[in-house]
């Protein structure tokens, strides 16, 4: 199952598919989704919630809870020696090892990811010697401690410190410098600044920005923010339910969104620099996910419907020159500007 | 404008039994006409959930006044302490916890129906719900009724939470970071259904927000209260503020949320960034203006000694520095 290529992306999500087992039926919580993401590349992952984005993101991990099953598709990992594995066929233990050393992820629930009654230097050496057995413990708090100093934290007090002792900015800003503490090439990202304030969300961006050009490192993020998809993202991944409806470079899916879906959040958004007294919202709510209908499942809240997107999904379009791609029967191809 | 509510001086500390007693509110001065807004805008841990929930009567506070229709709100009993508690309600953050998961959506909003109106005619009360659901937004009504909560959407919840409160004929709601749990597709919907709201009811709302751009949004036309530590530092007519905010804190928070691509806001802003990352713990407030160990514009040998009162800058304008006092002279 393995493949020698050494030319391929650092990371391929190809034609994903994963169902959750519910009372009701088995409701398809991703379909078909593909995205590629190169080195030192960072990509957001929008949508609203219930679209997949979390479930994709941590299928990668394999930390899906027991309901879920991947039913199609592959997660391509480009190795550190240039092997491409697929992360679904490998074994638990081989999977083990890749985790944390070559894919991080930092869960939504950053608040609550430290173990309560540990201290946090126990938590950062726990993790090195899990992978790194000869490493010693002087070793590792040097290292543990350039990173938090990277963070701007007080190394010191935070490794002595239990995590009760951090406030919410400090607890997401070590648990940054865990996930980088093996040095990995593709980390990930849930809503890395949800429940932080505005003064601390900005900080953590600016710091994310600084480290991926330090260290060189892949990013995933997940986020309904689109404010934070400014600063931080180089290309756009928009979902709707279940399925990957646009991706696009940063700039341009600001400026020229193509499907109906991404130019409706964009308007979405209250902004500080905007007099007009009303803002667009879609109408309706998101659809069923068991009982899913055929077609463009935004089609009942979309205000550019062709009877055509009753009946069937549209396909990705790719434009290779704006490298991006949309998923829609009547595309927006002229904008009015809103600048 | 006869004010609704009035703040005085309002102050609250909570006791702890082997240590001093927390001040977590200070020196508090606001008013809320009859249907007006007040926007509240802070970090997390500055006091505003408190301030909400002292307004909304579901706790108390410990020095200076609030007047609810000019009778002092702690000396209420009786039957006028309920007509305060029906007079202003608050919706809460989480539209997942405050909704009884128990109980149909016609139940939740009956039941205060029924409890102070001593309804008891469900004939009369379907009526009732029909109408609080149309005008939320919720329709249609048959399909609702006899939903649990489970079955709904985050925003659908929120819209039964605003058709509970509205069950009470409020004067004043009190939403606390209402949308924050709510998609961005659907939250702007949920902001205009309360416009609309206000347009016909004519209630005030006191509205807690950390999203500088969804308060401006909500409360364009009216007044914002930017806090920190519990204290009230600047407060301005929503433009005025954006334009020319004059406290440093203020200035750091606007910088902020503008960020640092021209991506979203299209415009960029000269840089404004407080010194160190994390706020100050309520056991330990600086000495002196509360902001001054983060400020840029620290004024040595004043900032951290005087504490600044709220200085006016015309229109209804005011901030609590000393910078914007000096300027004055």
């Amino acid at each position: 199952m393995e493949v020698m290529h050494t030319n391929s992306p650092l990371f391929q999500i190809e034609d994903v598919s994963i169902a959750y087992k519910t009372k009701r039926g088995m409701l398809k919580a991703v379909s078909g989704a593909s995205v590629t993401i190169s080195e030192e590349e960072s990509i957001a992952l929008i949508g609203e919630s219930g679209c997949g984005k979390t479930t994709l993101a941590t299928s990668v991990v394999g930390a899906l809870p027991n309901a879920a099953s991947i039913t199609q598709g592959r997660l391509l990992f480009r190795k550190r020696n240039s092997e491409v594995v697929d992360l679904l066929q490998l074994s638990k233990k081989d999977l083990r090892v890749l985790l944390w050393q070559d894919i991080a992820m930092v869960f939504q629930a950053s608040q609550s990811s430290f173990n309560p009654v540990k201290r946090v230097k126990t938590q950062f050496i726990d993790a090195v010697q899990a992978h790194e057995r000869n490493r010693s413990n002087k070793e590792i708090l040097e290292r543990s401690s350039k990173l938090l100093e990277i963070v701007m934290l007080d190394a010191d007090k935070v490794l002595n410190a239990f995590p009760h002792e951090l406030s919410g900015g400090m607890k997401q800003r070590a648990l940054l410098a865990l996930s980088l503490i093996l040095n990995p090439r593709l980390i990930i990202l849930d809503e890395p600044t949800t429940a932080l304030d505005l003064i601390t969300q900005a900080k953590i961006l600016e710091l994310l920005n600084r480290l991926k050009k330090q260290f060189g490192f892949s990013l995933i993020f997940i986020t309904h923010d689109l404010g934070i998809v400014s600063e931080l993202a180089d290309r756009v991944v928009t979902m709707y339910a279940g399925r990957v409806v646009e991706n696009a470079p940063t700039k341009s899916y600001f400026d020229t969104p193509r499907h109906p879906y991404s130019k409706g959040l964009i308007d979405a958004i209250p902004r500080l620099s905007m007099d007009s007294t009303h803002i667009y919202s879609i109408p309706g709510t998101p659809p069923d996910m068991i009982d899913i209908k055929a077609g463009c499942p935004f089609a009942p809240r979309c205000p550019r419907r062709l009877s055509r997107c009753d009946l069937e999904m549209p396909p990705l379009t790719s434009i290779e020159t704006e490298k991006r791609n949309y998923a829609c029967w009547n595309p927006i191809t002229e904008w009015e500007r809103h600048d | 404008m006869t004010d609704l509510i009035k703040l005085t001086g309002l102050g609250k500390a909570f006791s702890q039994r082997h240590a001093p007693a927390v001040t977590i509110l200070r020196d508090i001065n606001l008013s809320i006409g009859e249907g007006e807004i007040l926007c509240v805008l802070g970090e997390s841990g500055c006091g505003k959930t408190t301030l909400g929930k002292i307004i909304a009567g579901l706790s108390s506070y410990t020095s200076g006044s609030y007047t609810f229709m000019g009778k002092e709100v702690s000396s209420l009993k009786g039957q006028a302490w309920m007509e305060f508690r029906k007079g202003v309600q608050l919706i809460h953050q989480n539209p997942y916890e405050s909704l009884n998961p128990a109980l149909m959506i016609f139940d939740i909003i009956a039941n205060p129906i029924k409890r102070h109106e001593k309804i008891s005619d469900t004939a009369e009360l379907y009526k009732r719900v029909t109408k609080l659901l149309e005008m939320v937004g919720l329709t249609p009504v048959e399909d609702i009724v006899d939903k649990y909560p489970s079955f709904l959407s985050g925003g659908q919840r929120q819209r039964v939470s605003i058709a509970r409160v509205l069950a009470m004929n409020p004067k004043l709601i009190v939403v606390d970071e209402a949308t924050s749990m709510i998609d961005t597709s659907l939250r702007v919907s949920l902001l205009t259904t309360l416009r609309d709201i206000q347009e016909k009811l004519g209630v005030s709302y006191f509205f807690i927000t950390h999203d500088l751009a969804l308060g401006k949004y909500f409360a364009r036309g009216n007044k914002v209260m930017i806090m920190y530590l519990g204290r009230v530092v600047e407060e301005a007519l929503t433009d005025n503020l954006i334009s020319a905010p004059a406290h440093p804190y203020t200035r750091a928070v606007i910088s902020a949320a503008v960020g640092s691509s021209n991506i979203l806001e299209r415009r960029i802003i000269a840089k404004y960034t407080l010194r160190g990352t994390d706020i100050p713990s309520f056991a330990r407030i600086p000495a002196g203006c509360p902001l001054h160990p983060r400020c840029p514009e620290m004024i040595p040998g004043e900032c951290d000694r005087i504490v600044p009162d709220l200085y006016d800058l015309g229109n209804g304008h005011r901030a609590a520095c000393l910078l914007v006092k000096k300027d004055q002279i």
